[in-house]
């Protein structure tokens, strides 16, 4: 399996970690710049091309792993769907719904696989979370607190045209984690906080059955606060806690610095990238379609959108 | 000196707690109960070795303080009687159901020559009295985001009577963190989004619990104060509040000093940290004594029964409601 990445990022590299643990080989990389760090970081042996549409026209890759910035998915698609390679997209998958609409739209008509990189599905602790007896679904409560992420070139991150602002980047995990959940969503309502770079937001959410949940995300912790995420499912039968405040397996201290860390033998990436490897392999769908991701960047807009207005929104109001 | 204390009605869970800490108090004692439930406040005198008096009005006499502990809808009832009989007095929480009660125990109080205090045992936690500290000293900047909780086991009785106690987890469990809010910042709640439901129990009440708020100064504020944990949880509930400003954040959890405690059957929390109602309680004698105003008044607390009213307008109408006062 030869792989295509696009972009050398923070989240190209954290796909290269996990690539460099699976049996597949990175073989071309496209990037504005010369790429030799990255490429060297990772000790991969890969041709670098300046742009995703030369790269699928010139390399014999397998799979093309979009890792740019949100609002250049549908063009870096389009080279995939053009050049008929089967694509790995991060998350979200783009900052309108327009844009994840075209996506989708390519991608059928193209007949290739793609997947979009809601990696919280991934993560070991939500998915036991996720199989664990509750009962009928009453509350759920998701957060994920962050500093403002200063690694964006350009700082993309705080441009809302486009990274879509923290419910479209940020808060999507949960959503999309809480819908794959509790199923479909009837109303969204939201308060949002931006200043200079950081963002704040929370937003209820009222499921089709009936249950309640909210979600709140941060951009806007201090650099001192390690990163926060806390998941509540209450049921009628049952109850489920996780945070990463639970204890984990692995502590270390040295004189530089402290290290706490899940004792977990596969990352939520690495596993996320192996399904997808494998849905490429068998011809399987993949569990996170682009229409999947798009119902997801429905709840993020409605969340901007309800706190634009003051009111309650659905996820059909964001658009047709 | 030694202030004589009387329970008047002992409906609430609370008042074994208050029973319980006047016991070992050196400077009041505990010399009655009196309950329109003869059962109930029988049984109540007999777990703590006083007498039950039937008849409110010869306890009234007699005391120089009381602690109303009675289902909410009868808050103003009893605060009345007290101002009467000239009895200083400390009431649960909420202060009452509707806004319209709670304004009359605020005219009452205005023009009272007694001291009424309100329950709110958070404003009396150390982690409060951290924050307060830090947020007066600017350390967090200006505060933009507020996130709490307040869930809790569902508490049976009279508490999901809707005659007795006026609604549900929205009433029970709004107050505390509301008024902790207000105290901390300043401002009121304008504006509050519900979102309410039975879904944990077959109750006559909502137990789902999920406010959405914004401050006078534009502060949003996210709640969840549902009746949630199942019986089987290691403890009564939780009580947390994180603020999050313009320079930091602050995170507090006002039973956040406990431990966790197994026996052959059973998992539970033992706190080991201030015991909040006593510091409530030891305010209020404290008020008393020294004829300075408790530390929730009832004025806060019509401020917050005055947001439970727009929550309950809010989850009915579907729309953020504005809160009236």
């Amino acid at each position: 399996m030869e792989i295509g990445i696009v972009g050398t990022g923070f989240m190209a590299h954290t796909h290269a970690r996990a690539y460099a643990a699976m049996d597949v080989e990175v073989v071309a990389v496209a990037s504005r710049g010369t790429a030799t760090s990255f490429l060297e970081a990772f000790g991969f042996d890969a041709e670098v091309y300046p742009d995703s549409e030369t790269l699928c026209r010139s390399a014999d890759i397998d799979v093309l792993d979009i890792c740019t910035p949100t609002h250049t998915h549908l063009e870096e698609v389009q080279a995939a769907a053009t050049a008929g390679i089967d694509c790995f997209l991060e998350k979200p998958i783009a900052p309108t719904l327009q844009d994840a609409q075209q996506i989708t739209a390519l991608v059928e008509s193209a007949g290739i696989t793609c997947m979009v990189g809601h990696v919280v599905r991934f993560d070991d602790g939500y998915r036991k979370a996720r199989q664990l007896e509750i009962g009928k679904p009453g509350v759920a409560r998701a957060r994920r607190l962050a500093p403002f992420p200063d690694w964006g070139a350009g700082e993309w991150f705080a441009d809302p045209e486009r990274s879509g602002g923290v419910f479209v980047d940020l808060a999507i995990h949960d959503l999309d984690y809480l819908r794959w959940c509790w199923g479909p969503v009837e109303r969204v309502f939201a308060r949002h906080h931006r200043e200079n770079h950081t963002e704040h937001g929370f937003a209820t959410l009222r499921f089709e059955t009936g249950a309640v949940g909210s979600v709140e995300a941060s951009w806007a912790q201090p650099e001192s606060r390690p990163f926060t995420t806390t998941l509540e499912l209450a049921g009628d039968a049952g109850l489920v806690e996780h945070t990463t405040n639970d204890p984990v397996g692995y502590r270390q201290w040295t004189e530089q610095d402290a290290v706490t860390e899940p004792a977990l033998e596969v990352t939520p990436y690495r596993r996320e990238l192996e399904h997808f490897v494998d849905c490429v392999r068998t011809g399987a769908t993949p569990a996170v379609t682009p229409r999947a991701a798009t119902a997801s960047l429905r709840l993020a807009l409605a969340a901007r959108l309800s706190a634009e207005r003051g009111e309650p929104v659905t996820p059909a109001e964001v658009g047709t | 000196m030694t202030l004589e204390v009387g329970l008047l009605s002992t409906a609430h869970i609370h008042a074994d707690t208050y029973a319980s800490i006047l016991e070992e108090h050196d400077d009041a004692t505990l010399v009655g109960v009196t309950d329109p439930d003869r059962a109930r406040g029988r049984d109540a005198a007999a777990r703590y070795g006083i007498d039950y008096v039937a008849d409110p009005e010869t306890l009234l006499e007699q005391v120089d303080a009381g602690i109303i502990c009675s289902p909410n809808t009868a808050h103003g009832m009893w605060v009345d009687r007290a101002v009467e009989y000239g009895v200083e007095v400390l009431c649960e929480k909420p202060l009452a159901p509707t806004v319209a009660e709670a304004s009359e125990i605020v005219d009452t109080w205005r023009t009272a020559d007694v001291q009424v205090g309100l329950a709110m045992p958070l404003r009396c936690s150390e982690a409060t009295r951290r924050a307060e500290e830090a947020l007066e000293a600017g350390t967090i900047g200006t505060v933009h985001s507020i996130s709490g909780t307040n869930r809790g086991l569902m508490p049976g009785g009279w508490f999901v009577d809707p005659d007795l106690a006026g609604g549900g987890a929205v009433m029970d469990h709004t107050v505390h963190l509301v008024d902790l809010v207000m105290a901390l910042t300043g401002e009121s709640v304008d504006e509050v989004y519900a979102e309410t439901a039975t879904r944990f129990h077959d109750i006559a009440v909502e137990d789902v619990n999920v406010l959405s708020m914004r401050l006078t100064d534009g502060t949003g504020f996210l709640l969840d104060g549902s009746w949630s944990k199942p019986d089987g949880w290691h403890t009564w509930g939780d009580a947390t509040l994180e603020l999050v400003g313009t320079d930091g954040t602050i995170s507090i959890d006002c039973t956040g000093e406990s431990m966790t405690y197994t026996t052959e059957d059973d998992c539970s929390t033992v706190p080991y940290g201030m015991d909040m109602n006593a510091a409530l309680l030891d305010d209020f004698l404290t008020a008393v004594y020294t004829d300075r105003p408790p530390i929730t008044t009832p004025d806060a607390g019509l401020e917050a029964v005055a947001v439970v009213e727009a929550a309950y307008e809010s989850a009915a109408r579907g729309a953020p409601a504005v809160v009236d006062r």
